[in-house]
């Protein structure tokens, strides 16, 4: 399969899964689009891979996990976020979701990164410890914080399913 | 399906757009790389050419080929009103009232564009306002005229050597009455871009500019690999220091350059160590690669040895890592926050 039509058929998924891992649309467009100009000139080696995207997720994962970047997205403490409503109806539910979408985004990154990994890319913690260069270990602790810290600041999150 | 598994799916429409531009924004990006190096290739081919068929060669004061182990131009003193700035191993001196830019030029005032990730002028969604005056830091060749804000005259253009090293240097009027000029050194892959309101800033500008491999912070342009090698401290560092230099690193060139640097002593200096020392150990493990360093510490002693300390922000096995050789620290906000003074443009 040529670059082109790869990034045809898999940029939604790619692009969709930076979304996730940045919660921010602009930089996951800027994210994808520059590791795809990178993944380009090694496409050749690259296409040959058992798994040529979950390579292209891990290196936009590892982009979006750089120093200059993360500390250049001016992200706010949790504590923070506004308090969420407490009334159980249907609008309240979405202004909760609204509000745990944007606590996402003022996740610590890595936090952030393993839990797109595992709720939205369906990876087990080994595969996710593997995308991220650490222990399974860890994997598990970063995301029980980041899951504890969605509990804490959106209650409704907690009355309905949230893992 | 968890709730935070819906929530995921219900703002996936948010880059629905985005996927017609993907591909020909990749191209874009493509096309500059490729221009980029055919640029640099033609324009060492040109600096022969030029050389061989004897254009006047110029050579700065600074000549030395041979690899420095400390600051080449460490006592290198700057023109009156002027600051020495260095990024990707250039050194160059702009005017004090000149700002310090994480990329892009935004706004009126005079600024200098350091090469952060991901930000650099040519990316940024605005250009530099009419009349302002900047510095720009580009670690490919970039075409100048893109960054000239008006049309550019005839350009004087010379092939140089500066430190050794091979470069061009040109300067152009630009409609408006202003001026822009350029160094480009392709084999250390830097370029700076210069535009003034005027033709005397501009020159003292470009005749300042040093190409080094240990800048004026102290800080080496191209980072050691490896672990630090550890020094007898009764804690994680000195709590002392003549001095600090901390150094940062970007993988986003291709490869791992110095993108800024500072030097503190003094009472800014022991802050930063009393953070580093307070800071939680940890013991890294089940590493399957090791981490990439984003920042590197040195630390001048009284006794006349250095410190170094690797800072990590996606460290193996931990968040993020501080490394003296011997063990491990949490990079814990207040690091970061201190470290940052040094990064963060006041």
């Amino acid at each position: 399969m040529t670059f082109e039509d790869w990034v045809g058929a898999r940029g939604g998924a790619l692009l969709r899964f930076a979304l996730m891992v940045s919660a921010d649309p602009s930089r996951a467009e800027d994210l994808v689009q520059s590791v795809l100009a990178r993944v380009y000139s090694r496409w050749s080696h690259i296409s040959t891979l058992a798994a040529p995207e979950a390579y292209v997720k891990a290196a936009i994962v590892n982009e979006h996990l750089k120093w200059w970047r993360r500390r250049s997205n001016h992200e706010m403490p949790a504590e923070m976020l506004t308090d969420a409503p407490e009334a159980f109806d249907v609008a309240s539910r979405h202004a909760s979701r609204d509000a745990a979408w944007e606590l996402l985004g003022r996740l610590p990154r890595r936090q952030r990164a393993v839990l797109a990994l595992r709720f939205y890319e369906d990876m087990s913690d080994g595969g996710i410890a593997a995308v991220l260069g650490c222990s399974v270990s860890t994997v598990r602790s970063q995301a029980s914080r980041a899951l504890a810290t969605l509990r804490a600041a959106v209650p409704m999150m907690q009355k309905e399913t949230l893992p | 399906m968890t709730d935070l598994r819906e929530l995921y799916e219900r703002h996936e429409a948010l880059v629905d757009e985005a996927h017609e531009r993907l591909l020909p924004a990749v191209r874009v990006r493509v096309r500059r790389r490729r221009l980029s190096h055919r640029i640099g290739a033609a324009a060492a081919v040109l600096a022969v050419v030029a050389t061989v068929g004897g254009v006047a060669v110029l050579t700065t004061a600074h000549r030395n080929m041979s690899t420095p182990l400390v600051p080449a131009h460490a006592d290198q003193r700057p023109p009156a009103g002027y600051r020495i700035v260095s990024s990707l191993g250039m050194q160059v001196a702009v005017p004090n009232s000149w700002g310090l830019s994480s990329g892009c030029l935004q706004g009126a005032s005079p600024m200098i564009a350091l090469p952060d990730d991901g930000y650099n002028p040519f990316n940024c969604d605005q250009g530099a306002p009419a009349g302002k005056e900047f510095a720009a830091y580009e670690a490919t060749y970039e075409d100048p005229g893109r960054l000239a804000g008006g049309s550019v005259g005839s350009v004087v253009s010379q092939t140089i050597a500066i430190d050794g090293v091979t470069a061009t240097r040109a300067m152009a009027p630009v409609s408006g009455g202003r001026f822009i000029g350029w160094v480009y050194a392709p084999s250390r892959s830097i370029e700076l871009i210069v535009r003034t309101n005027d033709q005397a800033t501009l020159a003292t500008i470009l005749d300042s500019i040093n190409l080094v491999e240990v800048d004026n912070a102290g800080c080496r342009t191209d980072i050691s690999s490896g672990r630090p090698t550890p020094v007898d401290t009764s804690e994680f560092v000195d709590q002392h220091p003549v001095a600090i230099s901390v150094c940062f690193y970007s993988t986003f060139t291709g490869d791992h350059r110095l993108i800024r640097s500072h030097r503190d002593a003094g009472a800014s200096a022991e802050a930063l160590v009393t953070v580093l020392n307070a800071a939680q150990s940890v013991v890294p493990s089940n590493c399957s690669a090791p981490p990439l360093v984003d920042a590197v510490l040195i630390i001048d002693r009284r006794d006349g040895s250095t410190q170094t300390v690797n800072a990590s922000v996606s460290g193996c096995g931990v968040d993020s890592s501080l490394d003296n050789g011997r063990s491990y620290r949490v990079v814990s906000g207040a690091v970061q926050d201190e470290i940052d003074k040094a990064r963060v443009p006041a």
